[in-house]
């Protein structure tokens, strides 16, 4: 008694402190969260300036980082080693949790720090293969010397500064979520690509399609459906001449879809998301105030904390470039040099397929294939889950790729990758050399460079827009494409047939390419590449409506004697072209009615078809147009049962020219056939019903930003507190400033090329620093929701002075 | 006598951490010095807590961003907390909360053991 009296407390307090130090399920350690001297406090920045010198094992020579006024690094070193090394402790230093989330993401392993909850999402990017394909990539490195020192040197840079963190400097999220980073490696680095691949290329529609053709035949998909739309500005200017001989065609064979025993799916796969576009032009001397090429570029994804991008200039004798990077990828990704500059947007051509895999047996150890059997490989894939038992899955692939899932479920009803298939995809090809590029356009001089740094290029495809100071523009959709015959996987393939495999890859030389066309502009914005007319391979059927390419190309032959403000008032741009094609026939329809509304028919007559900040009509109009496509298409081709709408285009196309299709009636209404002016008429009056019930009567509340709601997520959504919510912006996603509820322009950037030393501006919505508790964690969010760009500072060499930087920084080699 | 120690030899020793070093400063402390177990427990409790709250303070004060409005908002999962002035009492409160029962059950524990 006399002992347990004695030790009673201290049992108590070991509970405690084990507790409190712990975290338990989404609960995080409150003892160390709390402590001052460890947790969350410690991430408050009370000294935002960067320590002055450090001694760091690793480089080879002395490292000056230059920080700007934004916390913006110029980074100058001696060697190309110490460059990237340097790179890689600078961006770990402001965004280690971020880049190590991604690779998290990619490897299928957010289980391990998020717990059960993420187990789905894991196994289906587990089983789609970027984990496995990062492997393989890193496995063939060795093959590509400068891009594995320039890994390499980034990795030991991150792992250098890993190692300066005791457990009171860990990002925030580490200390929340209760976990710490790991080492870093090259093949870490390939994850962040894989990421990408897998945002950019990684939806499908091909189920729906088969569905939708099995339903209703293939006329109707070639009437509704088209393979490319009717009214089209592409990517590759009309008429642009072929420049080389093509390959034999592959010949389309007698079957070119199989289609679904039923609608039971495994596994929703959104499709290929217009929302997350881009877009990029240049323009020649012909064109610009300086008689020299000016290039825009804003690439729009998810928008997020910390931002996507992180600035940075990265110089040494080989290599003087600035421009946006990814947190864990080596070299600049969009940016510009000395004489040339360069962007990227989506291509979005067609790069994953689906086969349906006949089995020999349930044993699923063979496969019929081009008539034999054939070996599927097997992998076991553990998914190691925080506060729980692992799990293990046997995952079975055949030569078309990973077979996702093997059950249906009914469970998962409504959703789109089906069971029994094998996916063939870009994103599992292993040639490691998409870094390659970059790295190359970093360093590039001239258009012959670009064009040699494009070779390398694998995926995303991305249309890459260059300029440079010798009055040379050009685009090249570029990236590997597959070698199909027309129409080859739009529907579900049959993976028993040969002739339904991919023919083998387009040459990337034989890319669509333009040049310096006569009309002195360049453009791209998710649109269609180019006219079947004018280039032989088919690269895919659908893209994003033509609205945003229409009208910077508008712009763009309107302009004479640009500037870079005059290229950022299109960045800016929030005419809406689909209200000028869609609303003066709708409104004339509406005047027929006997709605009650009619305060909002005005204020869409008065409209200037601009969505701005504050334009009520533009609320009208965006929900209206969302309500109407539904009720046009939705009783035909229900989303819910995995079917997909045909495009605004094609339903513009019907209203100015079929008003009495078929298409118009609403097929679940038995008594009555609805005509194009009954669909109008509900359509508005329920958009008005809709409106006024989340909004009130006509007011303030109904401005289209309080709308639209467009905010800024931390990564993890739950971390609202960490986020910015209703930022006060115009755009939408048919407008060329796409801002919408949670996508947006995630990086502007205007080049002025120049033969002595060119001026840049740019912005991203966010800041450098990924920590919550930094005043550069948000700094530029005001100024790019009011379309604003920060003149960039791009020093010649490491003497050149400026008033801009706040801090310098040395990196000594510690030996 | 104690209240002091351990304000002193926690703080130094609390920048290399772990988190519950002020914990086993106090311990010690009372194992060493404590008279009675209201003493180590009550001195203790202050210790920490001046040392908790003291220096989350001097950092509140110092810092360029409200970091107690953002992290009432992640630990009531909502963008705002429950406003301003309710989220630095909410913070503090707790921060006194957990170092004066941490310090002061670590007095007591180490004051107990001198019945051994």
């Amino acid at each position: 008694m006399k002992v347990f009296k004695a030790i009673w407390p201290s049992l108590l307090l070991i509970g405690l402190i084990y507790a409190l130090g712990n975290s338990f399920g989404s609960i995080p350690a409150i003892g160390k969260l709390f402590n001052p001297f460890t947790g969350f406090w410690q991430n408050s920045e009370t000294n935002s300036l960067k320590p002055e010198s450090l001694r760091i094992k690793g480089l080879k020579e002395e490292v000056i980082i230059k920080f700007d006024e934004n916390r913006i690094p110029h980074i100058f070193a001696k060697n190309d080693e110490d460059l990237y090394f340097a790179q890689g402790y600078t961006i770990a230093s402001d965004r280690l949790w971020q880049m190590e989330f991604y690779t998290l993401v990619a490897a299928g392993r957010l289980t391990e720090v998020v717990g059960k909850r993420a187990l789905e999402y894991d196994q289906y990017n587990r089983r789609s293969g970027m984990n496995f394909t990062a492997d393989k990539i890193i496995e063939r490195i060795d093959e590509f010397p400068q891009l594995k020192k320039a890994a390499e040197s980034y990795a030991a840079g991150v792992n250098a500064y890993i190692a300066t963190l005791s457990e009171k400097d860990l990002p925030i999220e580490y200390k929340i979520l209760g976990y710490s980073p790991e080492a870093w490696s090259p093949k870490k680095s390939m994850l962040m690509m894989m990421n990408m691949r897998n945002q950019l290329n990684g939806g499908s529609t091909d189920f729906k399609m088969s569905q939708l053709a099995q339903k209703y035949g293939m006329e109707v998909v070639e009437e509704l459906f088209p393979n490319y739309p009717n009214s089209e500005n592409p990517v590759i200017p009309d008429g642009s001449p072929l420049l080389f001989e093509p390959l034999k065609l592959p010949e389309i064979p007698e079957l070119t879809a199989i289609f679904p025993d039923d609608n039971l799916v495994a596994m929703s796969l959104q499709n290929p998301n217009p929302e997350i576009g881009s877009n990029n032009w240049a323009i020649a001397g012909s064109k610009s105030a300086t008689g020299l090429p000016i290039l825009a570029n804003d690439p729009h994804l998810g928008l997020s904390f910390p931002s996507i991008w992180y600035q940075m200039q990265l110089s040494s004798p080989n290599v003087n470039v600035y421009g946006s990077c990814l947190p864990g990828a080596p070299g600049v990704i969009i940016g510009f040099n000395k004489d040339i500059a360069w962007g990227v947007t989506n291509v979005g051509s067609d790069v994953m397929d689906f086969y349906k895999i006949k089995f020999k047996d349930n044993s699923k150890s063979e496969y019929w294939h081009d008539n034999q059997w054939k070996k599927t490989t097997r992998r076991l894939e553990t998914y190691t889950i925080k506060g729980e038992d692992t799990v293990v899955d046997t995952l079975i692939s055949t030569h078309h790729g990973p077979v996702i899932y093997m059950e249906k479920d009914k469970s998962n009803f409504n959703k789109s990758v089906p069971a029994g298939y094998g996916m063939k995809w870009i994103t599992n090809e292993t040639e490691p050399t998409d870094l390659l590029c970059f790295l190359g356009l970093n360093s590039a001089k001239n258009y012959a460079d670009y064009r040699n740094a494009l070779t390398k290029y694998i995926a995303p495809a991305q249309n890459f827009v260059f300029a440079s100071n010798e009055n040379d523009i050009a685009i090249t959709p570029n990236g590997k494409f597959p070698l199909k015959w027309k129409g080859q996987g739009k529907f579900l393939l049959d993976g028993t047939r040969a002739d339904h495999d991919w023919q083998g890859y387009i040459p990337s030389e034989q890319n669509p390419h333009v040049k310096n066309p006569v009309n002195g502009y360049l453009s791209s914005a998710n649109q269609s590449t180019v006219n079947p007319k004018d280039y032989p391979y088919y690269l895919d059927w659908v893209s994003a409506d033509p609205y945003r390419g229409t009208q910077i190309n508008h712009r763009l032959e309107a302009m004479q004697k640009a500037t870079a403000d005059s290229l950022r008032s299109i960045q800016n741009d929030n005419y809406s072209l689909a209200a000028e094609w869609f609303l003066p026939s709708l409104l004339a329809i509406l005047d027929s009615s006997q709605t009650k509304n009619q305060e909002a028919i005005k204020l869409l007559k008065a409209w200037n078809y601009r969505n701005d900040a504050n334009e009520k009509a533009a609320s009208i109009f965006e929900t209206w147009i969302n309500i109407f496509m539904d009720k046009v298409w939705d009783d035909e081709f229900p989303e819910k049962e995995n079917m997909m709408h045909p495009t605004e285009g094609v339903t513009l196309k019907l209203l100015l020219e079929k008003p009495n299709s078929k298409w118009f009636d609403n097929v679940k209404t038995t008594n009555k056939v609805e005509t194009l002016n009954d669909i109008v008429f509900f359509s508005f009056d329920e958009t008005i019903d809709s409106l006024n019930k989340t909004y009130g009567d006509i007011s303030e509340k109904w401005n289209w930003y309080k709308v639209k709601k467009t905010g800024i997520r931390h990564l993890i959504e739950a971390f609202k507190a960490f986020s910015r919510f209703n930022i006060e912006n115009g755009g939408g996603k048919r407008i060329v400033n796409a801002s919408t509820g949670k996508s947006g322009p995630s990086w502007r950037m205007i080049v002025e090329l120049d033969k002595e030393w060119p001026r840049a501006y740019g912005i991203y919505p966010g800041g450098q620093s990924g920590n919550p508790g930094s005043k550069f964690y948000n700094n530029m969010v005001y100024s790019w929701q009011n379309g604003k760009l920060t003149e960039l500072l791009f020093l010649k060499n490491v003497n050149q002075e400026s008033d801009r930087i706040i801090t310098l920084q040395t990196l000594k080699p510690l030996k | 006598m104690i209240y002091l120690l351990i304000v002193l030899f926690g703080a130094a020793l609390s920048y290399m951490g772990p988190w519950w070093i002020g914990a086993a400063v106090a311990f010690i402390v009372c194992r060493w010095k404590a008279k009675s177990s209201k003493q180590a427990f009550v001195q203790s409790a202050l210790a920490l807590s001046s040392l908790w709250v003291g220096y989350a303070l001097f950092i509140f004060l110092n810092s360029d961003v409200d970091m107690a409005t953002k992290m009432t908002g992640i630990l009531t999962s909502s963008v705002d907390g429950f406003g301003k002035t309710s989220n630095i009492n909410f913070i503090f409160g707790i921060t006194a909360l957990l170092s004066s029962t941490i310090g002061g059950l670590a007095g007591l524990a180490g004051f107990s053991l001198k019945r051994l």
